[in-house]
């Protein structure tokens, strides 16, 4: 009854008991922070155009592209146990036959890390108009070893985004391959705030206790316009992600099919 | 003690350890029931949802929500594959199976990892562009990090496991 083995294994079990009573008790405590998340979303402009928007597309389709205007206020959404809000911005659209329910798609994406999350290069950084084009986390000379990436600031608090005619990420498809004079389309802003412990919640348009729902995020109905020719100089390219940079060396590789 | 036969008290030694084995196997399966899914708690064991999910978090799944947002992170498990998915969900589409019936309109859902630059499409077999409803195990709903390091270190060196059973079970005889 005292031998070292039982002594161990009522150590280890006290421990065990004690983190798991901190760690529900951590994740508890996100529900009792108060949040009043806002936002603003705008279309800028919408074109539909006849091309191959993905790696795979082997045949020509009809695929839109959104520039927005987004304005939003998140920075309540960060508590102790927050460690990063994983930011989208989606398309619902009806379908064509009725009593379908309409179809999502995110067209735009964002990772807002906390403070405490280690650096990551998926997180997302602010542009800022203002910053010198100084060289992104490019080691200067010929140093040996790491050196720290020079992460540029963002020019707002944390958890707020001021975006003016931002260019998607992704292009809008539908299985049918066709797209345009679609109406009743609506862009809606929504977020999955991943805790350190616990459950991960998404965006609450009601409100649930001291977390006040999310007032605006949806934009005005708008409708995909027809076919129109891409002007000389347009720029119809999405905005790469951070995570294109990553090294597919170990990664998970594309198989052929 | 020493009165009792040996027989006897093995037999009943042998009923505990089956009680434990029996109360731990009726709450995994207790725990399938109520989240509805095949498999409630897994690890994850790669780095395509970085920086979400690292390798060694432990995900809770929850299987009874029907629809798929999109921002959902569901875990896609193709049968005949050894290892599921945990991606995350960037496009739902509603495709109308039957004529004028709406219950079989079936969802078709692609998905894509938070650290890929490209979305899941080559990942998926045969030439399928989308994943349907039942080929998802569960929606992550919540998560422990770090936690599941041990598992895959035990699933990269098997042997682990047997050994430190046979250790597990000789110091309780020695005991």
């Amino acid at each position: 009854m005292h031998s070292a083995v039982v002594r161990v294994q009522n150590v280890f079990g006290f421990f065990t008991t004690v983190a798991f009573c901190v760690a529900a008790v951590i994740a508890l405590s996100t529900f009792i922070h108060p949040q009043t998340p806002s936002a603003s979303v705008r279309l800028r402009n919408v074109q539909v155009v006849r091309g191959r928007p993905h790696y795979y597309s082997y045949k020509k389709e009809e695929y839109a592209h959104i520039k927005f205007d987004l304005d939003t206020d998140l920075s309540t959404l960060f508590n102790w146990n927050t460690k990063q809000v994983f930011l989208y911005l989606k398309a619902i659209y009806p379908s064509t036959k009725p009593d379908t329910p309409p179809s999502e798609a995110i067209i735009w994406d964002a990772i807002l890390a906390s403070d405490s999350a280690p650096w990551h290069q998926n997180h997302y950084i602010h542009p800022n108009p203002k910053a010198k084009a100084t060289s992104k986390g490019k080691p200067k000379g010929k140093g040996k070893g790491k050196s720290q990436p020079v992460v540029p600031e963002s020019p707002h608090p944390r958890g707020e985004l001021h975006l003016a005619n931002q260019k998607p990420k992704y292009q809008i498809t539908d299985i049918s391959g066709q797209l345009q004079n679609r109406t009743d389309v609506v862009l809606e802003l929504g977020w999955n705030v991943q805790p350190w412990v616990g459950a991960l919640v998404w965006a609450n348009k009601l409100d649930m206790g001291m977390w006040k729902g999310l007032k605006g995020g949806m934009s005005e109905r708008f409708g995909f316009p027809e076919i129109g020719k891409v002007r000389r100089g347009e720029d119809l390219g999405t905005e790469k992600g951070k995570e294109g940079h990553r090294l597919e060396v170990g990664g998970e590789q594309p198989r052929k099919a | 003690m020493n009165s009792t036969p040996s027989v006897r008290r093995w037999l009943s030694e042998l009923l505990q350890i089956a009680y434990a084995i029996a109360t731990i196997l009726m709450l995994w399966a207790t725990l399938r029931v109520v989240t509805g899914s095949p498999h409630p708690i897994l690890t994850v064991s790669s780095e395509s949802m970085e920086p979400t999910f690292y390798r060694g978090d432990i995900i809770l799944l929850w299987n009874r929500q029907h629809y798929i947002d999109v921002g959902d992170i569901p875990v896609v498990w193709f049968p005949g594959r050894s290892l599921p998915m945990v991606h995350r969900a960037i496009k739902v589409i509603h495709q109308d199976e039957g004529e004028s019936d709406n219950s079989t309109a079936r969802q078709l859902i692609l998905t894509k990892g938070d650290n890929n630059d490209l979305d899941d499409t080559s990942l998926y077999p045969n030439g399928r562009a989308f994943v349907h409803r039942e080929e998802i195990v569960g929606l992550v709903r919540a998560y422990i990090p770090y936690l599941g390091r041990l598992s895959l270190v035990v699933k990269d060196q098997p042997w682990i496991l047997y050994a430190s059973l046979a250790g597990m079970l000789a110091v309780g005889k020695l005991l």
